[in-house]
């Protein structure tokens, strides 16, 4: 028995239909005559709409209607619920901020075991929608035009930039204009594939991660021209773990000098330096003394790198003493310096969050203050023993969705999404 | 609409409605939203006649509709479904021939995401090929086959007393 036999049978008999051609012609003509009473009759009011959008700043176009506000949505320090997601459940969605919404985009509802190696790559997911944290409202998005796996991005000038990999093993750069609530392809910079994207300011660069396997420059978009062109030679020379970050005015250059066996005999320690897009020239900053090359919180002029725990290069091989994962930068000055009292008992992680942004590990435990310099605590995640989750720094708040809970072998996949506010 | 472009429309989607219904009855699983999704589609249809007709492939443009509307409706939150991978346990294989296998056929179809479903239903019952299940999605080639792949998987739980029908059909 043939797959089209076996569906008509599942299918069996058809009732009777619940609607006539007649009433699709009806009703199809019926909307015309309105649409053509609407558009006679509501000239005048366009103007008075163009002038509330004006009014409001930012027009939303997005293709599915507001979900209703959530009274109180601006509420109090602490984890809260945002329903009303339009999102199925999924795992490794991609979470950006707009300065308005988070943008929760793609992802895979494929999820695999915690500590398992799965033979399939995940089956990505085209559907987005966003959240404004201060209403609660969610509205659906246009869909990737490109299903992505693992996607990265970042937002610059109204326009989320989004790439990742392809199905067919390609991979593609995406730009997503909100305001127009339309996708559009880019060129990858320098046809290089896996360089990451960093927003600085009203640039859009793309740092490679490494220059052990290819060694090359780094980009900055020029969108009006639609053109990658090549950042000036660092004066780090070939590193690895490399990632910028964006003082507010300049780009920060960080990462580990490229020696055999780097940690062997001494620490790799974190190098700096920093590129003024004004000038277009690089300074070399001294060298750290901590070991992690990122994730950085611009905040009051420094840059802060939480990242808890450190280590003392074992008992072969001893450094003498442990080195810190993360630090502070004063770009300005090039002064290096450490935590503040950064708490004991973890070997990872950590969060951080200024007046209106934020870099957060996900997971529950400390986050620093940067204002007051002092430590708290995020409570456990209210997603239980979840992973896969998306994580956004959604101004100084962090937001979660999705993921994905294990009994066993059977996975739950979550569509959830929560917030966290920190003390004022 | 002219009369004469509103004749062509009634002789083409009259002779469509029902295999439409069935199509959408298999995604959606409920004849009440399959009505809806149909008369959501001809609706559509009736607005783009004019640029329907001229597309090359009308069946394929009407389809696409057809699984737009499904997948448009299993966004809104109120109709999510709760897609799941993996079958319980109890659901293993099957006997064609000895259990009720419309149930069985359509609880199956029911544990695959709308995204999915509606690739299997496009090229196992539809019949169409790669290259038309991926311009009716707007999706690759390479993502058609990847997710019928899966979709199969699932569906051979089916115990086929020829399973080398399996291997010919699914090409």
């Amino acid at each position: 028995m043939s797959y089209i036999d076996r569906f008509d049978e599942a299918i069996g008999n058809a009732p009777a239909a619940g609607f006539t051609l007649d009433h699709v012609i009806a009703q199809q003509q019926f909307a015309a005559r309105r649409r053509r009473r609407v558009v006679a009759g509501g000239l005048a009011a366009v103007a008075v709409l163009v002038i509330s959008v004006a009014a409001v700043g930012v027009a939303r176009f997005g293709t599915g209607p507001w979900s209703p506000a959530i009274p109180g949505a601006t509420a109090v320090s602490g984890w809260r619920e945002l329903p009303g997601s339009p999102l199925s459940p999924r795992v490794q969605a991609l979470g950006l901020w707009t300065g308005e919404e988070a943008l929760i985009i793609g992802g895979s509802d494929t999820p695999c075991p915690p500590n398992a190696d799965c033979a399939d790559d995940p089956d990505p997911l085209t559907s987005a929608a966003a959240v404004n944290p201060d209403t609660g409202r969610w509205r659906s998005i246009a869909d990737l035009p490109v299903a992505l796996r693992w996607a990265q991005g970042a937002v610059v000038g109204g326009v989320a930039y989004v790439q990742g990999h392809t199905t067919d093993g390609g991979f593609a750069l995406l730009a997503y204009v909100i305001d127009a609530d339309r996708w559009e392809q880019l060129p990858q910079p320098g046809g290089e594939a896996d360089l990451q994207l960093v927003a600085a300011g009203d640039l859009l660069v793309a740092v490679r991660g490494s220059d052990e396997n290819t060694p090359g420059p780094d980009y900055v978009y020029d969108r009006p021209q639609r053109r990658w062109r090549q950042l000036p030679a660092d004066p780090l020379g070939a590193g690895f773990d490399r990632a910028m970050a964006w003082t507010g005015r300049e780009l920060v250059l960080f990462d580990h000098e490229l020696v055999p066996d780097p940690g062997a005999r001494k620490p790799a320690v974190t190098r700096a330096a920093v590129f003024d897009p004004a000038t277009g020239e690089w300074r070399r900053l001294p060298d750290s003394q901590q070991l992690s090359t990122g994730p950085w919180l611009a905040a009051g002029g420094r840059l802060v790198n939480p990242s808890l725990g450190g280590a003392d290069g074992g008992q072969v091989g001893n450094w003498g003493r442990t080195y810190p994962n993360g630090g502070i930068l004063d770009p300005a000055t090039g002064t290096w310096s450490a935590l503040p009292d950064p708490p004991g008992g973890f070997e990872a992680g950590g969060s951080a969050y200024g007046a209106t942004s934020a870099v957060y590990a996900g997971q529950p435990g400390p986050v620093l203050n940067t204002a007051a310099g002092v430590w708290q605590n995020v409570a456990p995640l209210p997603l239980g023993d979840a992973n896969e989750h998306t994580v956004v720094a959604a101004g100084n708040r962090m937001l979660i969705f999705g993921g994905v809970r294990w009994g066993g072998t059977d996975p739950e996949l979550l569509a959830d999404v929560w917030l966290w506010t920190p003390d004022t | 609409m002219k009369a004469v472009d509103e004749g062509e429309y009634r002789q083409f989607a009259g002779a469509r409605m029902e295999q439409l219904r069935r199509t959408a009855f298999l995604l959606c699983r409920d004849w009440h939203q399959a009505d809806d999704l149909v008369a959501i589609t001809l609706g559509k249809l009736y607005r783009n006649w004019g640029r329907a007709r001229r597309a090359d492939n009308v069946e394929a443009y009407v389809r696409g509709i057809l699984m737009n509307a499904f997948l448009d409706e299993t966004r809104r939150p109120w109709r999510r479904e709760e897609p799941a991978e993996q079958l319980p346990e109890a659901a293993g294989p099957q006997d064609i021939d000895t259990v009720d296998t419309r149930a069985d056929l359509l609880a199956l179809l029911d544990k695959l995401g709308p995204g999915r479903r509606a690739v299997v239903v496009l090229r196992f019952y539809c019949d169409l090929s790669v290259q038309d299940t991926a311009a009716i999605l707007n999706i690759s080639e390479g993502a058609v086959k990847s997710q019928a792949a899966r979709g199969l998987h699932t569906l051979r739980l089916l115990a086929d007393p020829d399973p080398a029908t399996d291997r010919r059909e699914s090409r």
